[in-house]
């Protein structure tokens, strides 16, 4: 399993939080390589991506389902590929912060599955770190950017809870810093 | 274009950084010349990087490594008669005659190793075919060795994993399933940044080049020859924004690849649509037009590397489409290829060099090709074992595989003549019964049955009978193409009267290939196209010295 955590507190307020995140469309357009998504029902979408590894791309169809919407601060999902072998249970969490912002938790796990599970793993951590960052960021652009406080400390918006490698028996923790440079 | 100039001055001028360019490089300047290589793109490697890194190479000296043998009058007698009297017996003799010492001198002072393989030939029933040893592979290699310079290597075009062609085919015996390759062996090796196969080939080739201080500059892309008189004696080259004269006091070596991605190239010379090249998208013909403008004569224009492909819709790299040889789906049983009658056109488990001459028959009564568009059609007892594309059989069914729960059904969902296709199958089943495909011959050659599945009961045939079935498209890749200037011995590019244009050499697949329709064995472009690099950059380095005195 791959985990990323990732956290980031925001301008908006809680309120205005939801109304962004109730909307999956607006997740979706979150996701670095969006190509489109269709909403099926309430609870359903499915997103189309193109991955981006270095020079070599890949489109991927998500089955995105919400299991709970837990008004106003938490949604829970899963994601399966559909045509490819992976699935992925997350849980965001949303908390009223200081001067009317909000601190937001996303917590992300996913398992590559079939016989080349373990190899496609490793390969997949880094591309996965960098998606986890690179939508922590979108998000908070779209969220009304990093609150005053972090801002003007010049903390990142973003804090890396815990890394995928976090995920990876210890042998296998080297690997990610080097494959990175290979999905850069 | 600003059309301001700077000048740079070298002997010797190699314009392209693929495994040719960089074994000029090397020579050259071993053997006493300034070099400069030029690269239009930001990365070194060029296909070389992203290829599977073998190396035909006739008499070569890890055979005894696979119990292997060779000579050079069994390596002549082979490559005469794949060559079929279209290439100049000189040539075919040079190659022979240098292609080993090559490897032995890149062994010996770069950090480039080989180990054998035991691929065999490509028609092991001619005459001079080996069952193996002729094809080497480099060994595995560190990529933290080449420091920094790691960031100038081209990557692979698809996830390559670090293993070796070897391993592949006869450790692990894993080339229809994947998943017997270690996955601690993969893991491991990606712990420590090994690679294999091309960027094994072209990372000891970029460390040989620096360690040796030759300059590279990447995204320079060399478009004019300079001449004085018949001489040339240099390039022209764009280079952020800029126009650079790099000036070659003895020699230009065009080292630019194939012209796989020029459509008008391609239109004018191949006999059939390559829609899908499996190459990095740069081989644009810069070198062919760049040899013609100067009076080349040209020869085995409309040749390609073949390479039947599948490609995943939406896949690319560099920005292009991504296609992937079939490997596979071609040799293994439960697996054929049929046209739009449903009729099979070949045999499916031959060198994909010749099989993808089959798709340049022509239609007779309407303007088309008779085998495009083309699908392999396979049941479930070859989806229920075997990789399809990139799809292990555990894995969901990839958007681009048809499904169907008869025949006659998943040849409407493909457009083809159902009836055609049951009756193909039917008649293929009865093969399969018999143990011999009566059409084409399916697994009566030792390099068929190299390439089954060695655990099947007959390795390339099987039947087709349990549903559901399955159709893939195929798609006309290759690894290059193979035509251009003509070269003689020297590889000094010919004009049209035989004579050598001064100053000028031509190596790699900008050059017309020695192997003219054929493929000789795995490695049959590297070997030869590395083996010109040597010789070009020992000539070439040769007329320096002349110079000089
Ligand atoms: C997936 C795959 C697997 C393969 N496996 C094998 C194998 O195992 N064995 C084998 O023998 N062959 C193999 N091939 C084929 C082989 O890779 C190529 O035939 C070979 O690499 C060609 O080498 P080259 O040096 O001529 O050209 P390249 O390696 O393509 O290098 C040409 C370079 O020239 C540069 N260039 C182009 N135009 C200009 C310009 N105007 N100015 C400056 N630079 C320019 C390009 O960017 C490129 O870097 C494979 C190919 C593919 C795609």
């Amino acid at each position: 399993m791959l985990n990323v955590k990732r956290e980031l507190t925001v301008q908006q307020s809680q309120s205005q939080v939801w109304d962004f995140v109730g909307d999956m469309g607006n997740w979706a357009r979150q996701m670095p390589g969006y190509v489109s998504h269709e909403v099926v029902d309430e609870n359903d979408s499915v997103w189309t991506v193109q991955f981006n590894m270095g020079p070599f791309t890949r489109p991927c169809i998500i089955d995105v389902h919400v299991l709970r919407w837990a008004e106003p601060s938490e949604i829970e999902f899963s994601i399966k590929g559909r045509h490819d072998p992976f699935q992925g249970h997350g849980v965001f969490n949303s908390e009223a912060a200081a001067d009317d912002g909000t601190h937001v938790k996303v917590d992300f796990g996913m398992e590559i599955t079939g016989s080349m599970a373990k190899v496609i793993s490793v390969m997949a951590a880094p591309v996965l770190t960098k998606l986890a960052d690179q939508m922590v960021v979108r998000m908070g652009q779209s969220l009304g950017g990093p609150a005053p406080a972090q801002a003007a400390s010049g903390e990142p918006s973003s804090k890396e809870a815990a890394t995928v490698a976090d995920a990876q028996p210890a042998g296998e923790r080297r690997p990610l810093s080097k494959l990175k440079k290979i999905f850069r | 274009m600003s059309g301001s100039s700077h000048d740079i001055e070298a002997d010797i001028v190699v314009v392209g950084t693929g495994a040719a360019g960089l074994t000029t490089a090397i020579l050259a300047h071993d053997n006493g010349a300034k070099v400069v290589l030029a690269e239009r793109t930001d990365k070194v490697g060029g296909t070389s990087a992203v290829s599977g890194g073998g190396l035909w190479v006739p008499l070569n000296s890890h055979l005894d490594e696979v119990g292997a043998s060779d000579s050079r009058d069994e390596a002549l007698a082979y490559c005469k008669a794949l060559t079929m009297g279209r290439v100049e017996d000189s040539l075919l003799e040079t190659f022979i005659d240098t292609a080993a010492g090559m490897v032995a001198y890149l062994e010996e002072h770069t950090p480039l190793k080989f180990g054998a393989t035991s691929a065999p030939d490509y028609q092991t029933e001619t005459v001079g075919a080996k069952l193996g040893g002729r094809t080497i592979e480099p060994v595995p290699f560190e990529l933290s060795e080449l420091g920094a310079s790691r960031e100038r290597l081209r990557s692979p075009s698809s996830l390559a994993f670090p293993v070796t062609l070897q391993e592949v085919y006869n450790e692990f015996q894993a080339f229809y399933q994947p998943w017997k390759i270690p996955s601690d062996l993969l893991v491991d090796r990606m712990s420590r940044d090994v690679v294999c196969l091309g960027q094994a080939l072209v990372a000891p080739l970029l460390k040989a080049v620096e360690e040796r201080g030759i300059p590279i500059l990447l995204n320079t892309r060399v478009r004019k020859l300079l001449r004085d008189g018949e001489r040339v004696v240099g390039v022209v080259a764009a280079r952020d924004g800029e126009l650079l004269n790099l000036s070659a006091k003895v020699a230009v070596v065009l080292a630019t690849g194939g012209f796989e991605w020029n459509e008008a190239l391609k239109s004018r010379f191949l006999p059939y649509p390559v829609t899908h090249p499996n190459s990095p998208p740069y081989g644009e013909g810069d070198g062919l037009l760049m040899a013609m403008e100067v009076g080349a004569d040209l020869a085995n224009m409309a040749e390609v590397w073949n390479y039947p492909s599948i490609a995943v819709p939406g896949e690319t790299y560099e920005g292009r489409p991504l296609s992937r040889g079939i490997k596979a789906e071609r040799s293994g049983p439960h697996v054929i290829w049929v046209n739009k009658r449903g009729q099979r056109f070949v045999n499916e488990a031959a060198n994909y060099n010749s099989i993808g001459k089959a798709f340049a028959s022509p239609e007779t009564s309407e303007p088309g090709y008779r085998n495009l568009p083309a699908w392999g059609v396979l049941d479930s007892q070859y989806r229920e074992k075997y990789v399809l594309g990139t799809s292990m059989p555990d894995d969901p069914l990839p958007a681009w595989v048809k499904r169907a729960d008869s025949l006659a059904e998943l040849a409407r969902l493909i457009d083809v003549d159902p009836q055609g296709l049951e009756e193909t199958v039917e008649r293929w089943n009865s093969f399969c019964t018999n143990g011999v495909d009566r059409d084409f011959g399916r697994g009566d050659s030792a390099f068929d049955r190299y390439q089954g599945d060695h655990q099947a009961p007959h390795v390339n045939l099987g039947a087709i009978e349990k549903a559901p079935f399955f159709a893939f498209p195929i798609v006309t890749g290759a690894l290059g193409t193979k035509g251009g200037p003509r070269t003689n011995d020297n590889a000094q590019v010919l004009n049209v009267r035989g004579e050598a244009i001064e100053g000028l050499y031509a190596v790699g697949n900008v050059a017309a290939s020695l192997s003219g329709p054929s493929y000789f064995g795995a490695g049959s472009t590297l070997g030869p196209g590395m083996t010109w690099g040597y010789i070009a950059g020992i000539h070439a380095a040769t007329r320096v010295q002349e110079r000089n005195w």
